[in-house]
């Protein structure tokens, strides 16, 4: 047994540390806090990988009349998806900010959304879910109001917009479920037991509120409009952790979702079709994009399309798939945004049509983008690789020769970031000016995150044995 | 386990070692000839002693399905090994001779290593998951070494000309895969093709043919491996010899009892001759000394897609290694050529390769191969092709033209960089040519050498690729003596006319004025194509983007409404103590007028 609760107290004191604390060591601090997390992530994934079972529960009571406390699961999901974030986190921790620009704002959110992401995927109720839900929804706020770039309060309107009636949708449904389930339980796990038990139009509510909630947020098609703003305007770190893990939380609930209300996996003909509605939608929006920061915007809904289709399928390969896709999608989609920050940092531009020349001007980062292209469209020896090959077999048994038709779309996708990178990456001729000096330790923010794309695309069996 | 493998071992260790180096350094070149020497040592024991076979290694399990990792070590398998282990130390010697720029050793170097490393894995796939890593490796490598240059105006265009088209060949080869996992549950391909019903999925061959005609630059999607030209030449002359473009054939080939069965070898056979006739007319009339040998190649890999259509895989497979070597050696010479003549690609103004007896007796070698004369490799291959389409007349009928003008190119290509430079010209010329580094020369003898052992294969290929369970041989590799003359004469034709055009003459040019050139010069109109399905994809996409941005801009203007209401609230959240009691005052006194009414 391993205390999970650690994997929020440790961020809850570095943000106080932080908070109280000059802007100097506040970097530190929030280095070694997502260290911290991710060392407790691995040992948690080592004790999982060694022992047979893994669903490790922890509780701790705080309203016991309503039966709302603290309580932590933690199972396959779950895992894959801590390691995911922890990495993220810990690069966006050490890189992302080469400005070192109000390190101690910036610093202190990275650490509220520690705790938000940390809860959120060990959260064994929905009343906690909900919780932390929040939490990383207004530091991301913040991130992108405060730190953003020019239209950065528009930016974070039109997220709080969305965000805030997923939020609510989230509560309405939450609440329907409570007065529901016999027992009056926010428990996941009783909610998944006797959820079958619940009237038909119930479940049709619940699912309808809870999917709307998750839709917002991951995003697919008609709700996504908030996130190609709020990805532009936030800093290089918000983007990173915007795209990278809040994007899951939706996909996670998604899964929760499925797993827990019968009725979901009759709706899932509905979901997959939008699911391909969102992928081609967003790859075709991509294809005019100029901005780089947009271009990897709208490839996460492409991504995240397609981690729907996944779920959709509603079998082991597809719901597996969907699994390794938003973990490589976080570590990747990071990446590419650190790197496309760290352009902007270097030639003070990122618009496909002015910049020029970036392999000679910053190689390092030429290559990482053009590596995190290669994890996105899903080559081997890279997560992505993995990822595709569950998810599109698990989507060609459920919908046949269609459930491959998405791959189109990433073909596109490779398409167009290969265009992108001969304009301005390969392009030599007349060359932009370097502004600035790429500090060291962007480049070790490229490292982790390159890493780990691609120790999960050599090594899978070290998430499929936990 | 996986023995297979160990010959990739030293090249990928060498890559490694010398990725991180930030400076070139001279020794960089020969210690990847040792690694590959070492590798063929290894390729060799394999092809001597290792019997035929088949091992597998799990890589992971997913919802108690197994995803493992095969090779395999069967007859086809060791022909491609040695034929890579062969070519890899010959092209990086020419490479230690051609790319003297010492900064741009340690990436040239590594690229070229984990191409030849892709192709060598490549060959020795048995399972789907592998053979999808060293496909997407192949066209990665070549990808960033076609653009190696990429300061080169052209060579970035080039390089994503490629990758976009590999790319329609991946997402489709992804695609077979998938569907041909669920349908046996297995990636091994012998297990696929022992499958006991032998059902062949029509869909999933499709796309795998889809990808083998990507790969190996067939009809619509060709034009990418003329264009790869921009690269340096010892990676054209790997590409077009054995790595990458030979990949195609090798899957299809491998797969050839599917195809067989699901009755798609038609398929085969016409693309072939569509672009067997699209390479040889753009040979013909191309003027840039290694686009020539590109379309000669695009010619080349279309007849062994006809052999293979035809059911005849052991002259698929003796053309298939007797191209290797004449094509290497080809461009092994082109590059010479261009390099005395100071990087000079149009023929028409290289001149005098009669000054380097050594490398005009090589190109002249690599052209008779081309074209088909008798005691050389390149003639049993062609011949073997022509014997097995001698049932059908069409077929045969469209090779035969296309061999009289793979005659006339090949000997156009050789007599007009032959040809004396104008008194004015560059004085010295003959001084580069004879100046060449032996590096660059000494290969290409190497190659000369085996373009004349070749011929070997045509004996000893029967008894080494015999009938199996997996490989259906339905005829056995023939030369007819009617179809050895029929060549001939077609071959002596053409020389006999590219003597009389090229040499005899002022070097003339083809005609541009008939209606010929239609046929002739299609390669802007397959460019033009490209640039239609382009162009049609960014209108689709404009759509998109216009419907997208009018709702955002509905939305934008939400959220900036509430921003006003924010900045309203803000107004009269202003800290001053006198508003705040007017502004109670004033609520109390309407409360009261409310209460009173």
């Amino acid at each position: 047994m391993f205390p999970i609760i650690l994997l929020i107290i440790v961020p809850s004191i570095a943000l106080v540390a932080a908070l109280l604390s000059g802007p100097r060591a506040s970097r530190p601090i929030s280095i070694a806090s997502t260290l911290i997390g991710f060392l407790i992530t691995a040992y948690i994934t080592y004790n999982a990988f060694t022992s047979s079972s893994i669903n490790i529960i922890e509780k701790f009571s705080y309203i016991p009349s309503l039966g709302i406390g603290l309580s932590f699961r933690i199972n396959f999901i779950a895992i894959v998806l801590l390691i995911m974030s922890s990495i993220v986190l810990l690069a966006t921790s050490v890189a992302g900010n080469p400005e070192r620009d109000r390190t101690r704002l910036s610093s202190s959110l990275i650490l509220l959304f520690q705790i938000a992401a940390a809860g959120l995927f060990t959260s064994a109720n929905l009343f906690m879910f909900f919780i932390f839900w929040d939490i990383g929804v207004i530091a991301m706020f913040f991130m992108i109001n405060i730190l953003g770039s020019a239209n950065r309060k528009i930016a974070s309107m039109e997220f709080l917009i969305f965000e805030i009636f997923a939020s609510m949708m989230l509560l309405l449904g939450i609440i329907v479920l409570y007065f529901y389930t016999p027992g009056h339980s926010l428990n996941i796990a009783t909610i998944t037991q006797t959820a079958a038990s619940l009237p038909v139009s119930i479940q049709e509510i619940i699912f309808v509120l809870l999917f709307l909630a998750f839709m917002v947020n991951m995003p697919l098609f008609p709700t996504h409009f908030w996130l190609p703003d709020a990805h532009s305007e936030a800093s290089t770190q918000g983007s990173m952790l915007l795209s990278g893990v809040l994007t899951k939380f939706g996909g996670f609930g998604m899964l929760l979702l499925f797993e827990m209300l019968p009725i979901a996996q009759s709706a899932y003909i509905y979901v997959a079709g939008l699911a391909v509605i969102s992928i081609f939608y967003s790859i075709f929006v991509l294809m005019r994009q100029n901005d780089m920061k947009r271009i990897v915007a709208y490839s996460t809904i492409v991504e995240m399309g397609i981690v729907m289709l996944g779920i959709s399928a509603l079998n082991t390969f597809g719901t597996n798939g969907a699994l390794y896709l938003m973990l490589s999608h976080g570590v990747t989609i990071a990446l590419l945004f650190l790197v496309v920050g760290s352009m902007h940092y270097i030639f003070g531009d990122r618009d496909i049509r002015s910049l020029r020349g970036v392999v000679s001007g910053a190689a390092s980062s030429a290559y990482a983008f053009v590596a995190g292209i290669l994890a996105m469209t899903g080559v081997p020896l890279t997560s992505g690789f993995i990822a595709d090959l569950l998810l599109f077999i698990g989507a060609e048994q459920r919908f046949g020769y269609y459930g491959v038709l998405p791959l189109a779309a990433v073909m596109l996708l490779g398409a167009y970031m290969y265009f992108a990178v001969n304009k301005s990456i390969l392009s030599n001729r007349e060359r932009s000016n370097v502004v600035h000096v790429l500090p060291r330790s962007e480049k070790l923010g490229y490292a982790i995150l390159l890493v780990a794309a691609f120790v999960f695309g050599i090594f899978p069996f070290i998430i499929f044995r936990i | 386990m996986l023995l297979e493998i160990l010959p990739i071992v030293p090249l990928v260790i060498t890559a490694l070692a010398i990725f991180p180096m930030r400076k070139g350094y001279r020794y960089m070149g020969y210690a990847s000839l040792a690694a590959s020497l070492l590798s063929l040592l290894v390729i060799a024991y394999i092809f001597l002693y290792v019997p035929e076979g088949m091992s597998s290694m799990p890589w992971f399990a997913v919802g108690g399905f197994t995803f493992s990792i095969a090779t395999s070590t069967f007859a086809l398998n060791k022909m491609l090994l040695l034929l890579v282990g062969i070519i890899t130390p010959l092209i990086l010697t020419y490479s230690i001779g051609f790319m003297d720029v010492l900064s741009e050793q340690p990436r040239y170097y590594f690229e070229m290593l984990v191409f030849a490393s892709s192709m060598m894995l490549f060959s020795v796939a048995a399972n789907l998951i592998l053979v999808f890593l060293a496909w997407e490796m192949l066209g990665i490598t070549s990808y960033l070494l076609i653009g190696f240059w990429y300061h080169k105006p052209n060579a970035p265009g080039a390089a994503r000309k490629a990758i976009t088209t590999i790319l329609i060949g991946d997402v489709a080869l992804l695609a077979a895969i998938v569907i041909l996992w669920n349908a046996y549950h297995t990636m091994n391909i012998y297990a696929i093709l022992s499958a006991p019903s032998g059902a062949a999925l029509p869909f999933a061959l499709i796309l795998i043919l889809i990808a083998a005609f990507t790969k190996s630059a067939q009809f619509p999607f060709h034009e990418w491996l003329s264009d790869a030209m921009e690269g340096p030449t010892p990676v054209s002359a790997f590409l077009h010899s054995s790595t990458m473009v030979k990949a195609g054939v090798f899957l299809i080939a491998v797969l050839l009892p599917l195809f067989a069965h699901a009755g798609l070898l038609w398929v085969l056979v016409s693309v072939g001759l569509v672009t067997a006739a699209i390479g040889a007319a753009n040979a013909l009339t191309s003027h840039h000394i290694k686009k020539i040998l590109a379309y000669s190649t695009i010619e080349d890999l279309a007849l062994m897609f006809v052999a293979l259509g035809l059911n005849a895989i052991l002259a698929a497979m003796l053309f298939f290694i007797v191209q290797a070597f004449y094509k290497a050696l080809l461009f092994m010479s082109a590059g010479s050529m261009m390099k005395a003549n100071n990087g000079e690609e149009d023929i028409y103004k290289i001149y005098g390769s009669y000054k380097n007896k050594l490398l005009l007796a090589t190109a002249a070698i690599g052209a008779i191969s081309l074209a088909g004369v008798f005691p050389l490799s390149g003639f049993f291959g062609k011949v073997a092709i022509d014997t097995s389409a001698a049932n059908n007349f069409v077929v045969y009928a469209v090779i035969s033209i296309i061999e009289l003008a793979s005659s006339l190119y090949i000997f156009r290509w050789l007599f007009i960089p032959a040809r004396k430079p104008a008194q004015s010209k560059d004085f010295a010329l003959g001084e580069r040519y004879s100046h060449l580094p032996k590096t660059m020369l000494a290969p290409a003898v190497v190659l000369a050498a085996l373009v004349f052992i070749g011929s070997a294969a045509y004996f000893m290929l029967p008894s080494f690729i015999v009938p199996t369970q997996y490989v259906q041989i339905p005829y056995g590799l023939r030369i007819g003596v009617l179809d050895a003359a029929i060549e001939t004469v077609l071959v002596a034709l053409g020389l006999y006319f590219a003597y009389y055009l090229f040499r005899k003459g002022n070097a003339s040019r083809l005609p541009s004025k008939t209606p010929l050139r239609y046929l002739l010069y299609n390669s802007p109109a397959v460019n033009r194509f490209y640039d239609y399905v382009v162009a049609a994809a960014m209108a689709v996409a404009r759509g998109f983007y216009r419907a997208d941005f009018s709702i955002y801009s509905v939305i934008k203007a939400g959220a900036r409404g509430l921003l006003g209401i924010d900045d309203g609230i803000r107004l009269s959240v202003n800290g001053q103590v006198n508003r705040y009691l007017m502004a109670f005052i004033i609520g109390l006194i309407l409360l009261v007028l409310f209460l009173a009414i």
